[in-house]
């Protein structure tokens, strides 16, 4: 039976920094049967511990017990490669380890790429997305293209350090109602802008709706920048991405109502949060 | 050492040697370094006669950079303390050769090459493209000879490396020439030494150990072969070592009694944030290789000059851990003291922990101070540096890092001038304005998992 995961809860990073310290013992994955929630732990920590290949054997395991594989990238990967970041962030692990845990990153979603295309719901919409020049990062990137992908879209990854050019024919070529920009480095992310920039000269920018996103990006930037939307995690993006080819696809790119309409998503969010935490 | 024999010391060189030596010299003594554009903008800005075209210079040891040594002339006008001189490339400078398209002989790793870029490989097979930018350029990595050796089994591996042709130390044309053009290396250090008051300071590596490491293997893949081929890594660490140590060797062949002191190789250990790796894998994997590579080149600069020092240098934020653990390898010094990198920089802090035993080198934020400062801002670093990290001598005053084309002139006089007002010994007791007595400095907790957590939310 395909596993349901409360991911509101579950993919919420500030929490997981903390609660993930314990997570060993205790019952995280609670909605889980007790052999699929050994298997989520065992798959969360051989990503913080770097173990590429046990990873991957898990990951298949979970997925001959019919575990979704969005659920998995959503939950146990997810929370895994998260730990990580604390860990870098706070001087516990450097890169060494972060190399290691993004090679099980790497092989994990490449083992599942092609069971989220079979697992693919109705088509929604086209989007292409891609890491902006200069900056090689591809692990955010990828586990968005992904979850899109689950969630219906057929997603075009143009891979990392994509220049302005390759977007723009790429929008030329498919067509997309979305183009997602990634950038995870402060020095890189303003390339986001000048691609942003060039498909305004190209005359492309109503044709599109321009999603940002990566570790050094904020709502203020994506502003800033003259975005439609900023996503501050995969499960946000592929909301935000909904909402634009459904209820809001007869606004153009750029359009104030459009961006307010997608702020709205972020407040409805908080609200849940809010609530949630006060009734405990 | 006879030739110096009743030769009165410059005072130059006497405040420089007090430095190194950890004694309260007369002043604070002061040098430069910078970028061949940097050099050449200095030279310009002075009204110097200097060269349009930057290959016309010879270029630092590590034949990618663009490092230039300083000449006499300059250091004359600017009443410096002292110059450095780096050991020359094979062949000559620019020390690489510019490849064609179909020449490029390894994988390329970075992709996107134009047809127009101007693509080298060095003397030690790396593929580098010129890479400009506004204030000049640099030698960007693109291609990494040992980048597949190291994911190939073990036996493939190491046979790959005992079998590459790595660079000859003892090529006799990386003494030929020097910044003194007719003059050899050992002549133009013999020069410096009897002819002129500064001191010197010299390097002989062309390579270095971890530094040479990520660029044979590339910078994605060193990391990971920390875990995943510790044998490889072991293994080419020996090689770079003993490559290292024969290149000091036949450096200090040449001119080892004519330089002050000798830099190492320089490594690059840590990022702007921190350390690139944890102080138990430096420790379990590669001090050992500094350790042999430090003590063996001492032992050789001693028989030339046996009051001799080691400096090393790293970029970045290295705690005060791994400093240590560097000093027990061997070394009396460390460069380039970036003071505003992250919270590990902390030059006060530094000189507390360590002054007693190392001096320091560098220190005047080349980031943001020197080029972006006003000259009230650089006057002020200047006096809190030397405040912080000169108190009992152990202080050499330099740029945090080369000095480039975008450090406008008056800012790097007002760094020279203020050492010399300020610089004067005995140093004030009382801070000035802003400086860091390094006393609140928190120390780097190698083990920051014991600390502590913020506590969970409280429901409710």
């Amino acid at each position: 039976m395909p596993l349901t995961i409360d991911t509101d809860r579950e993919y919420d990073l500030e929490d997981l920094q903390y609660d993930i310290e314990d997570s060993r013992e205790t019952d995280r994955w609670c909605d889980a049967p007790p052999d699929v929630k050994s298997l989520f732990h065992e798959i969360e920590w051989n990503i913080i511990d770097g173990e590429h290949t046990i990873t991957t054997d898990f990951i298949n395991k979970a997925l001959s017990f019919k575990v979704t594989a969005r659920t998995l990238v959503a939950g146990p990967m997810a929370a895994g490669i998260a730990e990580v970041g604390r860990r870098f962030k706070m001087d516990e692990y450097f890169l060494p380890e972060v190399m290691m845990s993004a090679k099980c990153m790497h092989e994990a979603l490449d083992l599942i790429r092609p069971l989220i295309q079979a697992e693919k719901c109705e088509e929604v919409g086209t989007v292409i997305v891609g890491t902006v020049q200069g900056d090689l990062h591809d692990i955010g990137k990828k586990i968005v293209a992904m979850m899109l992908e689950a969630a219906g879209f057929t997603v075009h990854d143009l891979g990392v350090t994509v220049p302005p050019e390759r977007f723009i024919e790429a929008i030329r070529e498919y067509k997309p109602q979305i183009v997602g920009f990634s950038a995870l480095l402060t020095t890189t992310m303003n390339m986001q802008w000048e691609t942003v920039k060039a498909i305004d000269a190209e005359g492309l920018r109503q044709n599109v709706k321009i999603f940002v996103g990566g570790a050094p990006i904020s709502q203020a930037w994506c502003d800033k920048i003259g975005a439609d939307a900023y996503a501050m995690d995969a499960l946000v993006a592929v909301e935000k991405a909904k909402a634009c080819v459904t209820g809001l696809s007869n606004m153009k790119g750029g359009d104030p109502a459009l961006h307010e309409a997608m702020l709205e998503i972020d407040r409805l969010r908080e609200e849940v949060k809010a609530s949630a935490t006060a009734v405990g | 050492m006879t030739a110096i024999i009743g030769r009165a010391v410059s005072p130059q060189r006497q405040r420089t040697l007090d430095a190194l030596n950890l004694r309260e010299p007369d002043r604070v003594p002061i040098g430069l370094w910078g970028t061949t554009e940097g050099y050449q903008h200095l030279r310009k800005q002075l009204g110097m006669s200097y060269n349009e075209n930057k290959r016309n210079y010879r270029t630092g040891s590590t034949t990618w950079t663009t490092d230039v040594a300083f000449e006499v002339d300059l250091a004359e006008k600017l009443d410096i303390d002292f110059l450095r001189i780096s050991i020359g490339s094979p062949g000559g400078s620019p020390g690489f050769r510019t490849l064609g398209p179909d020449e490029i002989p390894i994988p390329l790793q970075v992709p996107g090459v134009g047809d127009d870029a101007e693509v080298n490989v060095d003397e030690w097979g790396v593929v580098r493209k010129w890479t400009p930018h506004e204030n000049g350029g640099y030698y960007e990595m693109i291609g990494y000879p040992l980048f597949d050796a190291t994911s190939a089994p073990l036996e493939e591996g190491l046979r790959i490396l005992n079998e590459y042709p790595w660079p000859d130390p003892w090529d006799e044309s990386c003494w030929q020439d020097s910044p003194i053009p007719g003059m050899s290396l050992r002549e133009y250090c013999r020069y410096i030494r009897e002819e002129t008051p500064f001191a010197l300071m010299g390097q002989g590596g062309r390579g270095g150990l971890f530094e040479q490491a990520k660029y044979m293997v590339g910078y994605a893949k060193i990391f990971s072969d920390f875990i995943e081929s510790p044998d490889f890594l072991e293994e080419m660490m020996v090689k770079l070592t003993d490559i290292e140590i024969e290149f000091n060797k036949a450096f200090l062949e040449q001119c080892g009694e004519y330089i002050d002191w000798l830099r190492m190789s320089p490594e690059d250990l840590a990022s702007e944030k921190t350390t690139f790796m944890s102080l138990a894998m430096f420790e379990n994997q590669l001090v050992s290789h500094y350790k042999r590579a430090i003590t063996e080149t001492k032992k050789f600069y001693h028989t030339k000059n046996p009051n001799g020092k080691i400096q090393f240098h790293s970029c970045g934020a290295i705690p005060e851990p791994f400093m240590r653990l560097l000093m027990q390898c061997g070394i009396d010094g460390y460069d380039s003291m970036p003071p505003k990198v992250a919270r590990h920089s902390n030059p006060a802090a530094k000189k507390r922990q360590l002054g007693k035993e190392m001096f320091f080198y560098g220190g005047i934020d080349v980031q943001e101070t020197l080029p972006w400062g006003s000259v009230e801002d650089v006057k002020r670093e200047v006096r809190q540096r030397i405040w912080e990290i000169g108190h009992g001598g152990g202080y050499l005053l330099s740029s945090s890092h080369r000095l480039e084309h975008d450090v406008p002139l008056e800012n790097t006089l007002a760094m020279i001038e203020e050492a010399h007002e300020y610089g004067v010994y005995p140093l004030p007791s009382e801070p000035p304005e802003g400086a860091d007595t390094g006393e609140n400095y928190e120390p780097w907790d190698p083990n920051p998992r014991r600390k502590k957590r913020r506590p969970k939310k409280t429901v409710g």
